[in-house]
Order: C-alpha cells, then sequence, then structure tokens
C-alpha cells in the first residue's frame, strides 16, 4: 500500500530525558495506525514533532516520498495534516460553523456570510456522517459533540492525515463507540489516521496496525490481526516485577476512610459517584485510573480543596467531612499535590519557605506568630540531606531548582511531616530514574514506618511496583478492588478502560 | 426642586454631552478585552489627547482637522507604548496602564509649561471649540431640538460608532477573528493566527477612540485644558465595559447610565446639596453598579448550577 | 525578534536590584532627553535633580520629610500587592487618616504627647476601616479590588474636601484663598533639628520599615501573605485561609495610609488642606517605589528616598532653571513601566530551567 507518511529516526530530548529514541514509523492511505505507551512513552512527543508543535532533535519526515520540514501548526495544516488535540481548541461562546471556518471563512464585501458557511458545515457534516447543528453554540454542545467539531476543523482544512490525540479520554462509552465509528469511516474515505492512545480495547477494534513505545524507545510495530491485549500489554509495560521489600502488617488501623461520596459539577454530570475506600496502617493503596476519570476530584474532597460534596470522609479517626484544608492537615493529612508547580510549591520562594508551608502555625516552627527561622532553616537542611536534594544552600529559590529537585522538596515535605497519612499524586511525574527510585523507597519507607499512602497516579508500573492493594477508578466510580495477591497487571489494564471482571475472566 | 420640562429637558441635553467621552472610551476597553487584551489607560489617552488637541488648535490658529488630528494621532502613539509594554514585553497592564495614567497627567502639565508657562489651566480666546451642530429638525420640533443642542460631531459620530463597531465585532470576518482571539488566545494561535498583532493594531486603534473622546473634553462643552482633565472618566470607563460585558450595546446602555449619573450630579450642584458630595455622585454610582452586578450574576450562575445538578441527579 | 532576544539575555544577569537600578537610569535618561528637546541642557538638569534632592543637608532634610508619606504608602502598597492584591487604595486611606487627624487633634484635651497617640490611633483606625471597606465589597461581590480603591480614592477626596469646606473651614485662615482646617496647637509632631523640615515622623516611618520587615518576613501572618502572594493556589492547598488573610493584610495595609496621613498633618502641614494628599501624589509614588523594591520593606525605604529626593530636587530645577517639576514625575511613570516589564522578561527562563516536559 502506499506509504504517504514516513518519519524517519526521529530523536527528542528534555534536558536528561530522552523522549524520543531513534524512532521510525509510517503511515499508509487509508489505514488507522495507533500508537500505544504508557504515560511517558513518548507518543505524545512524536506526534507533536509531527504536528509543528515540537522541533526533532534530528531526524526526517517524508510526506509523499518528499521530505517534509514541519516548523509550526499553519505548515503542517499547509500540508493537510490535522490534528484532534486531547484538549479542545475550541472558542465556546461561538457557534459550531464559527469554530470549523475559522481563519477560512466565505465571506461577501469582508462581511461573514453566514448562510453560506453554515449551508458549506452541513454539507461536510453530512459527507462524512459527523452530525452537528451548525447554529449551536459549542459551549451547548457535549463532548462528543464538541469533538466531532475538532475532526470536522481538520476535515474543513482538508485534511489527509488526522491524527487523534488520547481522542477518548473524555468521552463516556457511548461516544467512544460512536468515535470509534467515525475513524472507521473516515479511513474508508481514503484519510490515514493515527490515534495515539493507552486504551488497548480501542486499539483492537479500530487500528489496523499498531506501534507500540516505551519509554522513549519503538519496541515494535505489529498488525492488529496478528496481536492480542495481553501481548499488547506486555510490551506497553514491560514485565517488572516489584523489587522493593514488602514488610507485611496485620493491621485494622484505619486512616483513611471514604463512604458515598458524591461531587456534582456544573455540567451536570456527576464527577464522582458514591466512591468507597479505606486505607490502613501499613498499606500503599494505589488508585489507578486513566487521568480524567476523577481522581483529581476525589483527591480535592479528600484533601478539603473541595467542600461541596455528599457523603463522609474520615482521617485518622475523626470526622472531617466538608473541613477545610488546615483542619484536615492538623487532623493527620499530608499531600503531595499533582502538579509541583501550581499547587505543589511557590517557584519564587526559597527552600526553606516551601518546606514551612503548612507548618507555619506549629509549636516547632513559631511561637506566638514569630517564625522559629533558625528551627525552620535546620529542619530544611535536614531535608536537603536526608533526600539529596542538589542545591546550594536553603535560601535557593524552587524556580533555580531541576523538576526532580523540586519534586523531592516537595515529597520531602508531605513525606516527613509528623503524620500518619499520605496522599501522593503523580509524584513522580517528569522526573528522572535516579529521583523516581529514590521517591519510591521514601513511600515504601514511610509505609514501613506504619504509615498509610494513598497512591494516585497514571503510571502503571509505578502503581505495579509499590502498591498493596489497587482500586481501580473509571468514570468517577471505583469499579474494582484488588487486593495484594491478586494484583494482574492485564486486568488492571481492562478495567481501567471500564471493562469489567467475570469470574476470573476478562471482558470488554 | 423644579420638575418642569425645561428641566429635564436640560438634564437630557446634559447627559448626552456627558455620555460621548465615557462612551467612546469604554468602546475602545471593549474593543481591547473582546481581543483579549486588558487596557485601563484610557484616562491617560485621554488627557494626553485632550491637550494635544488645545496645543494645536493654538498653534494652527484655530484647524479642528488639524486639532481633531494631532489628538487622535498622540492618543495613538500612547496606546501603541501600552500594547508594546503589554504585548511584547508581558509586563502587567494595571501597573503599565497606571504608570500611563499618571505619567500623562505630569506630561501634560509639563508641557503646558513649555507650550503656555502656565500650569494648571490653559485658556485663550484664539482657541476655537468645535461647532456644535444643529439639528435638522431643529425647526419642526424646537421643543426637542433643544436637547441636542450643544451636541458635536464628535457626540454624534460616538453613538454611529456604537453600531459600526458592533457590525464590525458580529458581521465582519475580522471582527469575529477578533473575538475569537479573546475568547481563546490558545486555539487562535494552534490555527495559525498571528495574535500578537492582532491585539497590537485592535490596542493601537483603540486609541483613536480615546483620541476623540479627548477632544470632546478639551473642545466640546468648553474650549480649555485643565490638569487631570480627564477626572476619573477613563476608570468609569472601564466600569461600563465590565458591567456592558464588552459588548457595544451593553457599553452603550452603561455609559448612558454614568453620563446620567454626572449630569445628575451636575445639576445637583444647583440646588443645597455641596458640591463635593454632587461631585462623588458618579464614583459612587460606579460602585454601586459593580456590587448590584456581581449581585445579579452571583444569582443567575446559583441558579444554573442547581439546575444542572439536578439534572446530574 | 532578534533584539528582543538579546535584550532578554541581558537582563538575565541582573537581579532585582539591579534591575531597578537599570530602570532608574533609563528613567534618567528619557529625562534628560526630554529635557533637551525642550530646551533646557540635560546634563545640567539631571546633576540640579540630584544635587537638589540630595546633595546639601538642606537638601537632605527636605528630602526625608517628603519621603516620609512615600514610605508609609510604600509600606502599605508592599504588603498589599506582595500578598497578590493590586489595591490602589493607599490615597483615600491616606486622606482619611489625614482628614480625621484634623478633626480629631484640636478636641483633645491633655498632654501633647497624648494628644498624638490618640490622634494617630484614630487615623490608623480610619485608614484601616476605609480598606476593610473596600476588601469587602470586593472580596464579597467579586469586584476588581482595583476598580473599587479608585472609586474610594475619588470619594474619599470630595468627602475630606467638603468637611474642610463646610464643617471644619477655618474661617480665620490667613491665607483666604486656601481650603483648610483650623489650625492644630497642641499635638503636633516636632523637628528633630529645628533648622530642618524633617519631623519625628520620619523616626517613626523608619520604625514602621523594621515592623513591616519583621512582620513580613518574621511572622507566621507575613508567611501566608506571602505565599499568597506568589502562589494562591500553592497557599490554598497549604491551608492558608485567603479571605482572612486578605482582610488582615488589607486592614494593616489601610491602617499605615492612614498613619501615613496623619504624620503629614501633625508634622508639616499642622492642618488639613484640601488636597494636600491627592496633589503631590504620594500614593503613586509609594507604589512605584514598593514595585521597584520587589516588595520588601527595605528595599521600599530606599526607593522612597530615591523618589523623594528627585521630587524635591524637581522642585529645586524648577526654582533655577524653570524647568516644570513634572519632569521627575514623568521618570517615575517610565520606572513604573520598565520595571514591570521585567517579570515578563524572566518568565522563559523558568521554561529552559523545567527541562522535563510533564506530558512526553
Amino acid at each position: 500500500m502506499e506509504k504517504v507518511l514516513e518519519m524517519k529516526n526521529i530523536v527528542k530530548t528534555y534536558g536528561r530525558v530522552v523522549a524520543n529514541d531513534d524512532i521510525s514509523i509510517d503511515l499508509r492511505k487509508g489505514e488507522i495506525l495507533a500508537i500505544v505507551g504508557e504515560n511517558g512513552a513518548g507518543k505524545s512527543t512524536l506526534m507533536k514533532i509531527l504536528y509543528g508543535l515540537e522541533k526533532a532533535d534530528s531526524g526526517e519526515i517524508f510526506l509523499h516520498g518528499k521530505p517534509v520540514k514541519i516548523t509550526s501548526p499553519s505548515v503542517a495544516m499547509d500540508l493537510q495534516i490535522g490534528m484532534v488535540q486531547q484538549h479542545f481548541m475550541l472558542f465556546g461562546p461561538m457557534t459550531v460553523t464559527e469554530n470549523i471556518v475559522y481563519n477560512n471563512e466565505i465571506s461577501k464585501y469582508s462581511f461573514f456570510d453566514k448562510k453560506k458557511n453554515e449551508e458549506k458545515v452541513a454539507e461536510l457534516s453530512e459527507r462524512y456522517g459527523l452530525k452537528v447543528d451548525p447554529t449551536a453554540i459549542v459551549d451547548n454542545c457535549p463532548v462528543g459533540t464538541q469533538q466531532r467539531i475538532e475532526i470536522l476543523k481538520t476535515l474543513y482544512q482538508n485534511a489527509d492525515i488526522i491524527i487523534f490525540d488520547e481522542p477518548s479520554a473524555v468521552l463516556t462509552p457511548n461516544e467512544v463507540d460512536d468515535l470509534l465509528d467515525t475513524m472507521k469511516n473516515l479511513a474508508a474515505a481514503g484519510k490515514s489516521l493515527i490515534i495515539i492512545t493507552h486504551k488497548l480495547n480501542e486499539v483492537m477494534y479500530v487500528a489496523d496496525r499498531v506501534v507500540v513505545l516505551r519509554a522513549g524507545k519503538l519496541i515494535d510495530v505489529v498488525n492488529k490481526k496478528d496481536t492480542s491485549i495481553e501481548q499488547l500489554s506486555y510490551m506497553m509495560i514491560g514485565r517488572q516485577v516489584a523489587n522493593l521489600e514488602i514488610v507485611e502488617h496485620d493491621s485494622n488501623e484505619t486512616l483513611l476512610k471514604v463512604e458515598n461520596l458524591t461531587l456534582g459539577s456544573e455540567l451536570g454530570k456527576k464527577v464522582l459517584d458514591n466512591v468507597n475506600l479505606y486505607v490502613n496502617a501499613g498499606e500503599i493503596v494505589g488508585i489507578a485510573g486513566v487521568s480524567g476519570n476523577g481522581q483529581t476530584e476525589l483527591v480535592r474532597c479528600i484533601s478539603g480543596l473541595e467542600r461541596n460534596y455528599q457523603g463522609k470522609v474520615t482521617v485518622n479517626g475523626s470526622d472531617v467531612s466538608n473541613f477545610d484544608v488546615a483542619a484536615i492537615r492538623k487532623a493527620g493529612l499530608s499531600h503531595i499535590p499533582e502538579d509541583r508547580y501550581m499547587w505543589g510549591s511557590a517557584r519564587e520562594a526559597t527552600i526553606s519557605d516551601n518546606i514551612l508551608m503548612g507548618e507555619e502555625d506549629s509549636i516547632r516552627f513559631s511561637k506566638n506568630g514569630i517564625l522559629k527561622q533558625k528551627e525552620i532553616d535546620g529542619y530544611a537542611d535536614k531535608l536537603i540531606g536526608e533526600y539529596s536534594i542538589k542545591v546550594d544552600n536553603n535560601k535557593q529559590k524552587i524556580k533555580e531548582l531541576s523538576g526532580g529537585n523540586a519534586q523531592k522538596v516537595i515529597t520531602a515535605r508531605e513525606v516527613e511531616r509528623d503524620c500518619p497519612f499520605t496522599i501522593a499524586c503523580e509524584p513522580t511525574r517528569g522526573i528522572d530514574i535516579g529521583a523516581m527510585e529514590f521517591v519510591h523507597e521514601r513511600l515504601v519507607a514511610k509505609r514501613d514506618k506504619y504509615g498509610g499512602i494513598l497512591l494516585v497516579t497514571s503510571e502503571l508500573s509505578e502503581i505495579m511496583k509499590l502498591c498493596d492493594r489497587i482500586y481501580v477508578m473509571y468514570n468517577g466510580s471505583i469499579n474494582y478492588e484488588f487486593k495484594n495477591e491478586d494484583i494482574d497487571d492485564h486486568k488492571l489494564g481492562v478495567l481501567m478502560l471500564g471493562g469489567k471482571v467475570d469470574e476470573n475472566k476478562v471482558v470488554n | 426642586m423644579i420638575f418642569n420640562f425645561e428641566y429635564i429637558s436640560a438634564i437630557i441635553s446634559s447627559t448626552l454631552r456627558m455620555v460621548s467621552p465615557i462612551l467612546l472610551c469604554s468602546l475602545a476597553a471593549a474593543l481591547c478585552s473582546k481581543t483579549g487584551v486588558f487596557n485601563i489607560a484610557m484616562e491617560g489617552c485621554m488627557m494626553i489627547s485632550a491637550f494635544f488637541a488645545i496645543v494645536v488648535n493654538y498653534f494652527s490658529g484655530g484647524s479642528i482637522i488639524l486639532s481633531v488630528l494631532a489628538a487622535v494621532a498622540s492618543s495613538m502613539v500612547v496606546s501603541a507604548l501600552l500594547a508594546f509594554f503589554i504585548i511584547k514585553l508581558k509586563a502587567s497592564p494595571v501597573v503599565v496602564g497606571m504608570s500611563i495614567n499618571t505619567a500623562s497627567s505630569a506630561v501634560t502639565t509639563f508641557f503646558m509649561y513649555i507650550f503656555f508657562k502656565t500650569k494648571g489651566l490653559f485658556q485663550h480666546p484664539d482657541l476655537v471649540g468645535l461647532k456644535k451642530i444643529t439639528p435638522f429638525f431643529a425647526e419642526a420640533f424646537p421643543e426637542l431640538a433643544q436637547m441636542f443642542f450643544g451636541l458635536t460631531f464628535i457626540d454624534y459620530l460616538s453613538w454611529i460608532l456604537v453600531i459600526v463597531i458592533y457590525i464590525f465585532l458580529y458581521k465582519t470576518v475580522l471582527g469575529y477573528r477578533l473575538r475569537a482571539i479573546g475568547i481563546n488566545q490558545e486555539a487562535a494561535k494552534s490555527l495559525g493566527t498571528p495574535v500578537e498583532k492582532y491585539q497590537f493594531i485592535t490596542m493601537t486603534l483603540s486609541g483613536v477612540l480615546c483620541g476623540l473622546a479627548g477632544v470632546l473634553l478639551s473642545m466640546g462643552s468648553v474650549t480649555l485644558f485643565i490638569q487631570n482633565i480627564a477626572s476619573g472618566k477613563g476608570y468609569i470607563a472601564m466600569t461600563a465595559n465590565n458591567l456592558g460585558k464588552s459588548h457595544p450595546i451593553g457599553v452603550f446602555l452603561a455609559s448612558l447610565f454614568f453620563g446620567v449619573s454626572q449630569s445628575v450630579g451636575s445639576f445637583l450642584q444647583q440646588t443645597q446639596l455641596k458640591g463635593q458630595i454632587t461631585a462623588s455622585i458618579p464614583y459612587v454610582a460606579t460602585i454601586l453598579a459593580t456590587i448590584f452586578e456581581s449581585i445579579r450574576y452571583k444569582r443567575l450562575k446559583e441558579k444554573r448550577i442547581k439546575e444542572s445538578m439536578k439534572l446530574g441527579n | 525578534m532578534k533584539t528582543k532576544l538579546s535584550i532578554k539575555n541581558f537582563f538575565h544577569r541582573f537581579d532585582d536590584i539591579s534591575y531597578s537600578l537599570i530602570a532608574v537610569v533609563i528613567g534618567l535618561i528619557v529625562g534628560a532627553i526630554i529635557m533637551a528637546l525642550t530646551g533646557f541642557d540635560p546634563i545640567e538638569g539631571i546633576v540640579g535633580l540630584i544635587k537638589g534632592g540630595f546633595l546639601s543637608p538642606y537638601a537632605i532634610a527636605s528630602t526625608f520629610t517628603r519621603a516620609t508619606p512615600i514610605i508609609f504608602a510604600g509600606l502599605s502598597a508592599a504588603l498589599a500587592w506582595g500578598s497578590g492584591y493590586s489595591s490602589m487604595g493607599a490615597q483615600g486611606q491616606m486622606i482619611m487618616g489625614a482628614i480625621t487627624a484634623a478633626i480629631v487633634a484640636p478636641l483633645i484635651k491633655g498632654p501633647a504627647i497624648l494628644v498624638v497617640i490618640v490622634t494617630l490611633l484614630a487615623s490608623m483606625l480610619a485608614g484601616a476601616l476605609y480598606s476593610l471597606l473596600s476588601a469587602y465589597i470586593s472580596a464579597k461581590f467579586d469586584a476588581y479590588l482595583l476598580i473599587i480603591t479608585l472609586m474610594f480614592n475619588y470619594v474619599a477626596d470630595y468627602f475630606a474636601s467638603y468637611l474642610t469646606n463646610y464643617v471644619f473651614l477655618d474661617p480665620y485662615a490667613l491665607d483666604k484663598l486656601a481650603i483648610q482646617t483650623q489650625l492644630i496647637e497642641n499635638g503636633t509632631i516636632p523637628r528633630i533639628f529645628s533648622r530642618y523640615t524633617t519631623h519625628y515622623g520620619f523616626i517613626i516611618a523608619l520604625l514602621c520599615v523594621a515592623i513591616v520587615a519583621f512582620i513580613i518576613n518574621k511572622t507566621s501572618f507575613g508567611y501566608k501573605a506571602r505565599m499568597s502572594g506568589l502562589n494562591p493556589n500553592f497557599a490554598e492547598y497549604g491551608g492558608i485561609q485567603s479571605r482572612k488573610t486578605m482582610y488582615k493584610v488589607l486592614l494593616l495595609s489601610g491602617a499605615l495610609a492612614g498613619l501615613g496621613g496623619a504624620l503629614e498633618v501633625l508634622g508639616s502641614k499642622f492642618r488639613y488642606v484640601d488636597k494636600m494628599i491627592t496633589s503631590p501624589g504620594y500614593s503613586w509614588s509609594g507604589i512605584t517605589a514598593s514595585l521597584m523594591s520587589n516588595y520588601s520593606a527595605v528595599g521600599v525605604l530606599i526607593s522612597s528616598i530615591f523618589l523623594a529626593g528627585i521630587t524635591v530636587g524637581g522642585s529645586s530645577i524648577e526654582l533655577l532653571m524653570s524647568i516644570p517639576s513634572e519632569i521627575t514625575l514623568i521618570i517615575q511613570g517610565i520606572i513604573t513601566m520598565l520595571v514591570t516589564a521585567k517579570f515578563v522578561i524572566k518568565l522563559p527562563k523558568f521554561k529552559k530551567k523545567e527541562g522535563d516536559k510533564d506530558d512526553i
């Protein structure tokens, strides 16, 4: 079959992290190519390079056999490459038509020709079977429709190659079915599609060939009909067995208990639906799930950042339902937040200041409202030493540290806090392997000291390595609980995508 | 107080004159915020243009055209400077805007001394004000026409501009692209729009509107320049833009409200109420309007969330 | 594009202080250019500016006198802006403090020291309450604090003007044109040296610098305020109650402004004169000073003295060379604009340092 696109020997590094390590792929006319891999495997980087959002360090791209330089999305669009981004790029208060025709409007004496544009959109929508109302306001459209608008946008720009970045991450199961059928239709109409995803059941349904990436490297390219979910997930995750020694505790002291937690949203959807879970002393409990399935909201509720929920939250034996952050922290919770710069630190503040957060009123670090700076600096130095954070002194600002060291500061602050229970969200996102292993060791050490940890992460390998129990979260509720022995990565992968478990057999 | 026809007609007439500068400036602010930039320097732009209108008026022997051109040009230069700092240097719009507002007061006073060897107030018999336009229906309806006496072509232009800007923003391709930038800059960028260029041009052109407003201040009802001639009208325009949700029609209504509050303020001066109390009416009105609008908006939002929660369950 | 990059690299090498120095130098250069364009000798002008502001005991004394209210406005702004609240309200709060002082001081009978203390406390309260009111409206009704405080400034000015004109006007004032309240006889703040205008208010200002520096850097309240200013999300995540912090910060900020206004009455004018706070632009100079020093209290002190110095120097070159003194306000405006542009120029640096991308 004709090769419409070839990417050859693509290399891209961010600092010390190699995101794409000599990757070559090709795309044939009319096919659907799936690129699968865990978070951080390098899928998005590869596609950003193709769409002109990132520049490769080296490597070449050929379009219909001719070498091309894609320096920006505009160039990609001119070359008939379109991308449906994971985070939609839409003008919410405008109509569907206005969103689709943007930059290529039909106009009459520079006036926007509403009727003609709408007709054109309606015609396009008809031709590809992508149902939209051209006059509707985008903000009022459901997410699935918004995605159709994004697809129509690429079609309106005459894209021949369309990249879908995690297209099902935000959709409901029914919408996912529609999307996958749409993709098949588009391929049948001669478009060549690339889908980035880590949902293997979708891959099996829609793809012709599958590219597997792991840690920046190309593992294999396989035909869909020659492979299986099991084989793919094996290739994706690799067989990494937990190599940390686990000290067993027989304890029933419950550090966190969440009962019937339900949270609504402005969009009229339940973000959390009757969630029940617990964490005992001496265990690390993981929440596995594709991001956007309610994990962020769950953590916000437990930590007190979101207080308008129904249900009961108990931390360290005291009922803290609808309490504020300070009160819950006092009850015995520490929290490594999801985003280290947005929530976890103040970049312009010193390391000492960042380590103090949450403890500024404690007897240890202040007296009558006056800070004991010596004590604080001494503690900061102690943590810097213990966590081998590479800095000159404790007065350095967070913005001067590398991502890994900044993460270590946050981890040190929260893990070493004198409290039994810690929520750790994406504690190793975007940091190098050395720092990652260190953070893992610390979490395990805390568990072994009879603490409890709730680990929320989209890194499956992390969950597999550290957790004693795993809850699988899908669409705002817990749909499965793995206990110590029966943790099974294949089953986990399927459950994360909303599959069900039936007598040890996995069905989709 | 006397509530007769003359009195009301006088209030209306004065309101119409008070509205235009605020309206022009809030249209400028609206254009900027529709394009996604925060402009609070209308106060300064107005002062600068009001001043250069008078300067050129004086030295050109009363040429209206040259005065207006000078006003508009000077205001555009200031706006371009503002745009350069905000858009290119990514400086804080609040600080740069306030710097321009305060520096403008100094710049005008400085040059007033350079040109006219006086500070504070400049008035001269050679200065020519804008021509007042007699309404075409003056003979048919003299009473009605009374209200429109004292209006200049810029006042009428400001009303026309409401319509023109409305059509531009909502009916033309360019206007629609500008609005899109204001809604989601990232999306516009991802579709290949030179966002910063559009913003820079919009901001510079918004200076034209402030320039016209400035002309009205120094050559409209009175023909003179006085220190701090804008007296907070630029800030009130900023509020009018907020209350009007940056929509030309909404902005027009909000400006009308502030025009009424200013004219009522100045009319009450003739009563036993003291000048300082009446002079603060527009500012108090601004605060109150902001509060009422916020209460209304909050109620609306709460209602929406409640309804959607019901749907969710 | 190319020039922009080189500017970026150039400024990367300087920290906050040198950045402000560069802004000052550019401001002075632009000032010199304006002088040259308007037919004055720029070198003589700039030298005169510095000489008139700093280079004689008399100049220094006048500068310190002038700096006193600016320091208070600057401390007030440093607290508010440094905690993330763009309040323009120092002006209104200073007016409230000043008019309160002018009204309260003559009412109190007793030893001068008692009168001073009670008056200052009353003025601080007035400034604090006025600030709190704008804070409350802004928080309760989601209104821009900026607009509310600006409007409050006008209202305060007219309010004080009304009281001066109609309620407390001194009918026996020698200057028949000046609108002013009755002269305060008992309870004024004395000069430090009788030959110079600098009064003990300047010492109080120094004391306040120390106190505010202590509060910002050494107390847990200051810590909360600083963190709220640097990253409100981080503060919220760490359990800092933002609303409570906002009220406390703005209360304190208003009290400082009120105190500054009162000292201007008790130490310099001995009465409230209409527009005495508004026309010299103390409040804006204070905000400039706080921006120049990146909200540090000691930095506010130095910047305020500098700004006061060029203002005093400005008056002197106006007398000696007929250069309008507004030139110093123009210079100040340029400095302020340049000082904020730094936030930007530094931004690309973070991105590079981050190195590791989250979504690879």
